[in-house]
């Protein structure tokens, strides 16, 4: 066993039934085959959860994995993982959060926290130097997130500051799309990982360790440091570049059909200036941003409406902007919501564009203040924005159809862009209460309870709400939200990723994004599509195995040096090409253990809205469609999964390896 | 571990990535809100001359080299 390799080579198991603790040490080949992160979160997953475990039982397991890259000088890489099995899907189930949380698993001398069994009485974990202890939490039972870490910092006091991962009341109450919350409102909220927590009556994480993480070449980290720092610090849109020209930008983007390769470089500008509220008004003009349940375009939340996401409004409130752990382009911020909340909350984080969109366009909701708000009722709720949005644009179509009325929403009128109604029903959807039970398991569920009929409106894919970016613009977008192991993600890949990150110049089968190349083709099952896909899939798992921040990814594997990062940390010395075998095996193991609890993969498929079935009569996206089964089968095929089924072949799983889990059941010839 | 030294923070090479203050096991570093730069940024000051025991733990994670002992 190598400590000095970035990890810290083993994990601490808490048995939350009889409050036991178990330290479990990690072979070094085990980091080998699936680093750290979601990699090694997967392999505890598919080891010690058994078949068919109950996702709110005791026999789930809940895990909070740092990166490899963590705390060892690299730059970009504080961002930590939840993993668990998930009761929304009812497979893997993972969501991957900021802040300062992620650094300190390692201080206190784990690379992941596990929690398998049930506490009878609310409960929380401290861990400091002295080691792990469960503390009664019975107090903060009821408590929001941010009441909760307050409360936590007067009841502890640690050498080291408090870092602090939490659930809301939705968790406590079992919402399935209730998140987990760090740093005073920053969210892992996919996947219900929160509701797996409240399940286990774990209150919180509350860490105080202060020991050193070791990696093999710290000097070379450092450089590799210094060069990216350097390229970001010198990144900058020059000051006249208002908010004003973004819509601009968006018309300019679908204006041709030709790819244009540009430098990530100036998305990490962009980031730097707006954070990812840049795309709010762009987003809109160029088709990406959903508008009205996903069947609306621009045209329906035009210019008058939504110039008021324009970020430069949003920044106003702004009162500083701050860095996530390891962060050098600071896409964070916090805003002064005194004014817009009457007095209710003193601030909140800058709403992300996800956010915006989902209480924004999604539901014609024009009304920006409404939207401070409701993001920090979720943030403090811990619940998740784009499941909730999403939902609760599927109830405004339903009721626009007749099929609900005042009776059922228990007086609420729920009018496209009625912010009043929408506020109203987020409080609900958090305490769990009036037409707010019914929407608060999110929108495949509450369809399950309006009928039937009900279900082509529910927008999701495999039970998770899609992101807010439409595949009907990208379709390898729409590959990933159907054929991830945790579907409906917006952030394992795209087209636009793909030519952002110019891995080209790394991994040398990478197909090159050419100038002037014909984007159109995209919308085709082709050869180039699937490898493309199957490559966003491979690097996204390298990511979130080191801890790594998308919007490095997206500045560039030219200028993010992460294959470099993870040979300095460890000493290993892989290639870019063996790396990538690496994150093959990672997203196979997660689709192995998606096959093991019994899911057909093919019904992940995405809503077929998204497709473009039917296709919109006007906008932006007009006409655009593409067959989303044939797509499944291309990226299928290119992961080594058997194209009709989308299950691992025996081959790819014999070639990749898998150390000592059993894989004989999730295969087949 | 007690060291005279205190760190000091070249503000030019900062690039606010709170790595210092993540690793300060005594939590001396914090992220507060400057005019250093025109984003207003949180960047690390030296919040508690006093009890900072000189440990030198900020300015070797510094990857920017940052942080000098003085």
């Amino acid at each position: 066993m190598n400590f000095l390799r970035g990890y810290c080579g083993k994990i601490l198991m808490v048995n939350l039934s009889d409050s036991t603790f178990e330290e479990i040490e990690i072979p070094d080949t085990i980091y080998e085959h699936f680093l750290s992160g979601v990699g090694l979160g997967a392999y505890i997953l598919y080891k010690y959860v058994p078949k068919g475990a109950d996702p709110l039982g005791p026999d789930n397991i809940l895990g909070f994995v740092s990166g490899l890259l963590t705390g060892t000088g690299s730059f970009m890489t504080g961002r930590w993982m939840a993993v668990c099995k998930s009761p929304l899907t009812g497979g893997f189930g993972d969501a991957n959060c900021g802040g300062t949380f992620s650094p300190a698993i390692k201080q206190c001398g784990y690379d992941g926290i596990f929690f398998k069994g049930q506490a009878q009485t609310p409960v929380m974990l401290f861990i400091d130097n002295k080691g792990p202890q469960l503390l009664d939490a019975t107090a903060l039972w009821g408590l929001d997130t941010v009441a909760t870490e307050a409360a936590i910092n007067q009841m502890i006091t640690a050498k080291k500051k408090l870092a602090i991962a939490t659930i809301g009341p939705a968790g406590e109450h079992q919402s399935l799309i209730a998140g987990i919350s760090n740093d005073g409102g920053r969210m892992a909220a996919r996947s219900g990982v929160g509701t797996v927590m409240g399940s286990k009556k774990l209150k919180a994480v509350v860490l105080a360790g202060s020991k050193m993480i070791h990696c093999e070449n710290p000097e070379t980290i450092r450089t590799i440091s210094r060069d990216y720092a350097k390229k970001v610090k010198s990144s900058n849109l020059p000051p006249m570049v208002t908010g004003a020209i973004l819509p601009l930008m968006g018309k300019s983007m679908i204006a041709t059909d030709k790819a244009i390769p540009i430098d990530g470089m100036l998305s990490t500008a962009i980031m730097k200036k707006w954070g990812t509220g840049f795309t709010n008004t762009m987003g809109m003009t160029m088709g990406d941003t959903p508008v009205k349940n996903w069947k609306g375009s621009v045209v329906d939340f035009p210019y008058l409406k939504y110039r008021h996401m324009n970020p430069d409004l949003i920044q106003k409130h702004e009162t500083q902007k701050y860095h996530c752990y390891s962060c050098v382009i600071g896409c964070g911020g916090l805003c002064d919501i005194k004014n817009v909340t009457n007095g209710r909350f003193p601030h909140t984080h800058k709403p992300e564009y996800e956010t915006v969109a989902a209480f924004g366009s999604l539901l014609l909701n024009k009304d920006r203040d409404s939207i401070f708000l409701i993001n920090e009722l979720l943030n403090r709720g811990g619940m998740d924005s784009i499941s909730a949005g999403n939902t609760i644009a599927f109830a405004m179509e339903c009721y626009e159809k007749g099929w609900l009325n005042q009776e059922v929403t228990s007086g609420l009128d729920l009018t496209w862009g009625n912010a009043e109604a929408i506020m109203t029903l987020v409080e609900q959807m958090i305490a769990g209460t009036g037409f707010g039970a019914i929407l608060q398991n999110g929108v495949k569920k509450a369809s399950e309870i309006l009928g039937i009929e009900s279900a082509p409106l529910a927008i999701h894919a495999g039970g998770q709400e899609p992101g807010m970016h439409d595949p009907r613009l990208d379709p390898i977008l729409g590959i990933h939200y159907s054929c991830d192991p945790t579907p409906g993600r917006h952030t394992i890949g795209a087209g636009s990723y793909y030519a952002y990150m110019r891995i080209w110049e790394d991994v040398t089968w990478a197909p090159k994004v050419k100038l002037g190349e014909d984007k159109s083709e995209e919308y085709e099952a082709t050869n180039q599509v699937g490898l493309k896909s199957m490559v966003n899939a491979c690097i996204k798992q390298i990511l979130d195995g080191s801890g790594g921040c998308f919007f490095a990814m997206v500045s560039g594997l030219n200028h993010f040096k992460i294959f470099d990062y993870l040979n300095a940390a460890t000493g290993w010395q892989k290639t870019p090409n063996e790396y990538m075998t690496i994150g093959l095996r990672m997203q196979t193991l997660r689709q192995a253990f998606n096959v093991r609890e019994g899911i057909n993969p093919r019904n992940f498929k995405m809503n077929e809205r998204l497709s473009g079935h039917p296709p919109l009569k006007e906008g932006p996206l007009k006409g655009k469609s593409f067959d989303m089964d044939e797509m499944m089968g291309v990226h299928y095929q290119f992961m080594g999964w058997d194209k009709k089924t989308g299950i691992p072949t025996k081959t790819a799983l014999e070639d990749l390896g898998f150390c000592d889990l059993e894989m004989e059941d999730v295969t087949h010839d | 571990m007690t060291n005279s030294k205190k760190p000091v923070i070249d503000y030019a090479n900062c690039m606010a990535c709170g790595i210092c203050s993540g690793d300060c096991p005594l939590s001396c570093i914090v992220l507060r809100k400057t005019d250093i730069d025109s984003y207003h940024k949180a960047y690390p000051v030296l919040d508690d001359y006093y009890l900072c025991n000189g440990c030198t733990r900020c300015a070797k994670a510094c990857p920017m080299e940052a942080i000098k002992m003085m």
